[in-house]
């Protein structure tokens, strides 16, 4: 292991290279003696090799460390430090008390202060993982990378290694430390995955350092557990096994991470090298970015979208269904696996993993899921709480998928902490942003967001965290639950459309039942709100397509040579189209049907996917193959 | 011919299959040779294990093979239960001129009868036979003493290195005799290959295919968690005894992939 590593970062040359806007503006001062600014899950043990794993991250970088880039800068903001008030004895109690070090509320407590710090010994030896230029670049078509993540005990979370090397911020790698691990206690002993969505913050200068993210978003899934470990001052290890990707396949990457979290636990580096080359060889997910990449290994061409493949990963081969675009709804009945869905078995990436049955999720707010979905459209921000990162980050899924084919236009969070980078630009003193959807465990929350105009409450009163597989009874640990009790609770929002009382009372009854009663419901549910997004957008569809130019007018605009488009979209026109055909959309009244799409009109969303039609329409008109052809939208 | 890991699953009975055997046997030559009737000369090593699948014709059957081509060398070494669970079917490689793959060969046909599935099909391969061939088998000569380092290239054959041309005899250091009498003694079927000229390659997995109890995968498969060899499955089909010159000759094109 490479001991004497940080002494030499240290004694280099600084060079500025920093560029400010890089970091955070709200700044807060890093509360180390340290000068030179790691994250703070390693600033207090400057001398451990544990700094080498930050090097490792930097080592694309050509020749200045990024740690000693930000000396000059002195003031930084630390995402880990965030001001809350600890009016709470409760959670003052949870934390550490050792000043300069930031904790997290994840682990049972000590009262002794540690006076030594002993190095930390890396568990993924990453130098011996050697990963070729082009197994690297097959492999970043699907993730950019597996990082460890460790819970030092002093330290905190830190990611110990990223494989195959990724550059990442001492910010990214901080913000992805925390994220990797809930922030309250979960269960004595047992393990969970979760995801969560970090933004990125390299700035344009930094991009060829490393794979570009797809949106300007890093999506993490965790697998994290937590074991009783002798060696251990406090007697458990806690670690997480993240998956990193740019792309938004929820239900495959939890699969994955779920296979490779216990595994890796088990055999260590090997397992990642494995994983990895296994990755490789898949064929390529991102259909847009890298098509014009060199040709695939022969006897492989590219699978159409929507296609079902097959990945063997780690001795098991997951069946996964990749949607043709992010915004398509996948049907668990008309899925291309050559058998019925089966959700043991197949995977459709888009959607949130249906394990356990989402329906858990919200027992307590069934009556209010028309509400609910009615603000999902609205883009209105929510504020989802739940017990466990796997609840919220499962909810959050849930949420995104039942708005498609509507695109998503706000910015969701399956799991954020008040240790995110964008904490202070997220949740603050202002009206949330317009279609922004935050999953919570921390109770913090319920003070910081109190002029949210929506929240909602995840599982059933008094129910144990679901989607957590223990090995040890449950303790106390969840306790009183923290945070609003369960349920949908808002301030401002009355309900549209009618709800479909029929299928509530089959939800209520299966919400009684098994889990395949409860999986059933809940893609019942699923569909539902799939069959109201489309009866929505069905007025509209049917008028956009009064503004496609006539045959007429094609040929005389393609005869001049002029670009083909819709006409544009008139409110008055389309109320007018509205009443005269009306909607199957089930309004309580006409006069909330008017107010709703008038309220709809003016969201994000709807603006994301009018653009999305006038493209869809002028990609058609304009493409001089056929001219006869006159193109429809859905 | 060669289809791989794309979605049409059709209503082929799914056999999860292994390669186990020291580094540089052949072991993805072997698989290469089956999956795209290709071959190499100098293959990288594999990492981990990798996943490939080929349809495999038995009479009315429809056999889809899903291979897990392990890597051979030693770091790998403890991950290779992962890819053997639940297989159906394994097939062991070692190279004909070195002797030490043999006895690597053996520890895993132990280690597969004590843990893997125990109706597990096992498949005993000796590659790279196209070095030693010109004449027949056997002679145990003591050729150039291999070191026991692994080969950093995957597929370093002696026969290839320039300075030891001809003599393909003296290269073999496993007679086929031996490795077939423990392979009988073993209850494995036994195979000599060459994934270079493609010599008994198909035959492997035609004689695997059969051996197999499909009715059995078909009536687990879909009922324990779905996954092919989950379930148990009945007699052991390693009991039996594989005339294998008469099958050899009569399968030679029983797999039309």
């Amino acid at each position: 292991m490479p001991q004497a590593k940080p002494e030499l970062k240290l004694s280099e040359p600084l060079v500025e290279e920093a560029d400010i806007s890089d970091f955070h503006p709200s700044s807060e001062v890093f509360q180390y003696t340290n000068n030179f600014s790691l994250p703070p899950s390693t600033a207090a043990s400057s001398a451990s090799p544990s700094v080498t794993s930050l090097n490792e991250s930097f080592q694309d970088l050509p020749e200045t460390p990024q740690l000693q880039r930000k000396q000059s800068l002195g003031h930084l903001q630390s995402p880990s430090t965030p001001t809350f008030n600890f009016n709470s004895v409760q959670a003052l109690d949870r934390i550490k008390q050792r000043p300069g070090l930031p904790r997290s509320y994840s682990l049972p407590r000590v009262d002794q202060v540690e006076v030594k710090v002993k190095p930390r010994k890396r568990i993924v030896d990453v130098e011996s993982i050697v990963v070729e230029p082009e197994v690297l670049r097959k492999l970043r078509r699907w993730i950019m990378g597996v990082a460890i993540v460790e819970f030092d005990l002093d330290d905190g979370p830190v990611v110990d290694a990223v494989v195959p090397s990724l550059f990442l911020l001492p910010s990214e790698s901080n913000n992805i430390a925390f994220a990797a691990f809930p922030d309250s206690p979960q269960f004595e002993q047992g393990e969970q995955c979760h995801s969560f969505r970090l933004r990125e913050q390299l700035s344009s200068d930094y991009d060829m350092k490393r794979p570009a993210t797809k949106d300007g978003y890093i999506y993490g899934f965790s697998h994290f557990t937590q074991k009783r470990d002798e060696t251990s001052k406090r007697g458990y290890r806690q670690r997480s096994v993240v998956i990193l990707t740019q792309h938004q396949y929820p239900a495959l990457f939890t699969s994955l991470v779920s296979i490779l979290g216990p595994l890796f636990q088990k055999h260590g580096s090997p397992m990642l090298e494995a994983a990895c080359h296994n990755i490789a060889t898949w064929y390529d997910a991102s259909f847009d970015l890298y098509r014009a990449g060199p040709i695939m290994e022969k006897n492989r061409s590219n699978p159409k979208p929507g296609e079902t493949l097959e990945l063997g990963f780690l001795g098991t081969v997951v069946h996964v269904e990749i949607p043709h675009t992010l915004d398509q709804f996948q049907l668990t009945e008309t899925s291309s696996f050559n058998e019925k869905y089966d959700p043991k078995l197949h995977v459709l990436a888009s959607c949130t993993p249906f394990y356990p049955p989402p329906l858990l999720l919200f027992e307590a707010c069934l009556s209010n899921m028309w509400s609910i979905w009615e603000c999902l459209v609205l883009c209105e921000p929510l504020l989802v709480f739940g017990q466990s990162p796997a609840q919220t980050s499962q909810a959050i899924w849930w949420l995104r998928d039942l708005l498609r084919p509507i695109p998503l236009a706000g910015d969701i969070r399956p799991y954020f902490t008040m240790q995110d980078g964008d904490h202070a630009s997220l949740v603050n003193k202002l009206p949330p942003k317009a279609g922004l959807i935050i999953g919570v465990t921390n109770p913090f929350f319920e003070k910081s967001c109190a002029h949210w105009p929506h929240v909602l409450s995840l599982g059933k009163q008094n129910a144990a965290p679901s989607g957590v597989k223990t090995a040890g009874p449950i303790t106390a640990l969840n306790g009183a639950s923290a945070g609003p009790s369960p349920g949908w609770k808002t301030k401002t929002h009355r309900r549209y459309i009618s709800k479909d009382r029929a299928l509530l009372k089959e939800l209520e009854i299966a919400a009684r039942g098994d889990d395949r009663q409860k999986l059933r419901a809940s893609f019942a549910l699923r569909r539902h709100f799939c069959s109201r997004t489309t009866d929505l957008i069905a007025p509209l569809a049917r008028y956009l397509n009064t503004l496609i130019p006539s045959p007429q007018e094609v040929a005389r605009a393609r005869s001049y040579k002029s670009t083909l488009r819709l006409k544009p979209f008139s409110s008055a026109s389309f109320f007018a189209s509205l009443k005269a055909n009306g909607c199957t959309l089930p309004f309580k009244s006409s006069a909330k049907r008017v107010q709703f799409y008038e309220r709809w009109l003016k969201s994000p969303s709807f603006g994301m996917w009018l653009a999305h039609q006038e493209s869809i329409v002028q990609d058609i008109l304009n493409t001089p193959v056929n001219l006869s052809a006159t193109p429809s939208l859905a | 011919m060669a289809e791989t890991a794309s979605g049409s699953q059709d209503k082929s009975v799914q056999v999860k299959l292994v390669l186990l055997g020291e580094a540089a046997v052949g072991k993805s030559s072997v698989v290469l040779r089956f999956v795209s009737n290709e071959f190499q000369p100098n293959k990288e090593p594999t990492i981990g294990a990798a996943f490939l699948t080929q349809k495999c014709r038995l009479e009315d059957r429809i056999l889809r093979y899903e291979i897990w081509d392990t890597a051979g060398q030693e770091r790998f070494h403890s991950l290779a239960p992962m890819y053997y669970r639940n297989a159906q079917a394994a097939v062991v490689v070692y190279d004909v001129t070195k002797a030490t793959s043999l006895e690597k060969a053996k520890s895993w046909v132990k280690e597969l009868q004590r843990q893997a599935n125990p109706n597990i099909v096992i498949a005993l391969a000796g590659n790279k036979v196209d070095l030693v061939q010109s004449s027949s088998s056997s002679s145990g000569a003591s050729s150039s003493p291999d070191s026991e380092d692994e080969a950093d290239d995957a597929t370093a054959t002696p026969g290839e290195t320039p300075g030891s041309p001809g003599e393909p005899e003296s290269l073999r250091q496993v007679p086929r005799e031996e490795a077939q009498a423990y392979a009988q003694e073993a209850g494995l079927l036994f195979f000599e290959t060459s994934a270079k000229t493609g010599e008994g390659i198909v035959e492997v997995f035609t004689e695997i295919a059969k051996k197999i109890p499909i009715e059995h995968i078909l009536a687990a498969s879909r009922n324990n968690s779905g996954r092919p060899g989950a379930g148990g499955r009945g007699n052991n089909a390693r009991e039996e005894n594989v005339n294998l010159q008469d099958d050899q000759a009569k399968t030679k094109d029983a797999c039309n992939c």
